[in-house]
């Protein structure tokens, strides 16, 4: 009996040990705005995120001052009028793959999940949810990666109306992040 | 009349270069700009950890300079190099710089992440001891 409780202990702790966590630092984050007007696209690739493989639980933070647009007047105006990023320096997300047991992550390939939690920009939080895919990679790693839209006006971004007609009231954001395993 | 003329056409010539210029304005080219502050790399994450907001809202967005050992190299395109407590997005161009290195590295602060409870530089560009 005392053996199996300690090969039971033994066996739970490498299950334990095997289902750790994950996280990037260069995770890309890109988003599109589109009107007739006017396209306007800027892209990061300094965005952090860990996850949780045996909860789900996800996380994101990227620095807002890291957008680079193509025009410096736009970049100026994105972090200085819209999100004012001296005040809120971070956009950050907070959530949870809801079904992270679909992931087999001993076998290489795609797998579908949606993920559900809090999205915080220029201060102000709302539940979002999304759909995206997990790639289990032969390298032993994986890629994840999910598209949603975000309104300026539910993150009490303001648009002045003189440009409102060159600002999408929804902006496309895509997120493309490559995970390695957490060593602590 | 006449002699408005003239003087409203150079200044409507004026507003328009004025406008394009804006509009096309060069982005920042922080490896240009003089370095503001130096810092080694415990001494940058314990100021932002300490009081992030006072400290954010003076070295936010400025050129410093960071001093630590490289723990590690990330990323695909431009190379994450992570100090300890800091990790500095380098520029693409910029390549040359092995993991274990002492360097001194030139770059803008973008933030502090609560996540690996870092500093967030990018742009960054090695400084070299004889330029020093």
């Amino acid at each position: 009996m005392r053996l199996f409780i300690l090969t039971t202990l033994l066996l739970l702790q490498t299950a334990v040990f095997a289902q750790g966590k994950w996280f990037t630092r260069t995770g890309h984050i890109s988003f599109y705005s589109s009107t007739p007007v006017e396209d306007i696209e800027a892209r990061n690739s300094s965005a952090a995120s860990v996850l949780d493989q045996s909860t789900g639980q996800i996380q994101f933070s990227v620095d807002i001052k890291s957008f680079m647009f193509e025009k410096a007047l736009m970049q100026e105006h994105f972090n200085e009028n819209y999100m004012e990023s001296d005040e809120f320096p971070q956009a950050t997300f907070k959530g949870k793959i809801v079904n992270i047991d679909a992931v087999d992550w001993s076998s290489v390939g795609d797998y579908n999940v949606t993920v559900k939690g809090d999205l915080t920009i220029h201060g102000e939080t709302q539940t979002v949810e999304s759909s995206g895919v997990i790639r289990i990679t032969a390298d032993g790693g994986f890629k994840a990666k999910t598209e949603f839209n975000v309104a300026p006006s539910d993150y009490k971004i303001n648009i002045p109306e003189l440009v409102s007609e060159k600002i999408a009231k929804e902006i496309t954001v895509k997120v493309k992040a490559d995970y390695k395993p957490l060593k602590r | 009349m006449k002699k408005f003329i003239l003087p409203l056409l150079i200044l409507f010539l004026v507003a328009i270069g004025v406008g394009y210029y804006m509009y096309n304005k060069p982005h920042r080219d922080v490896s240009s700009e003089k370095v503001k502050y130096n810092f080694t790399d415990v001494e940058l994450n314990q100021q932002l950890s300490s009081n992030l907001d006072s400290a954010f809202a003076a070295l936010g967005d400025q050129v410093i300079a960071v001093t630590g050992n490289i723990k590690e190299i990330e990323g695909d395109t431009a190379k994450m190099i992570i100090l300890d407590g800091v990790a500095i997005q380098m520029k693409e161009s910029e390549a040359v710089f092995e993991k274990g290195e002492k360097v001194t590295v030139k770059a803008r602060l973008t933030g502090f992440d609560d996540l690996f409870m870092e500093a967030r530089l990018d742009q960054g560009t090695i400084v070299h001891s004889k330029n020093n």
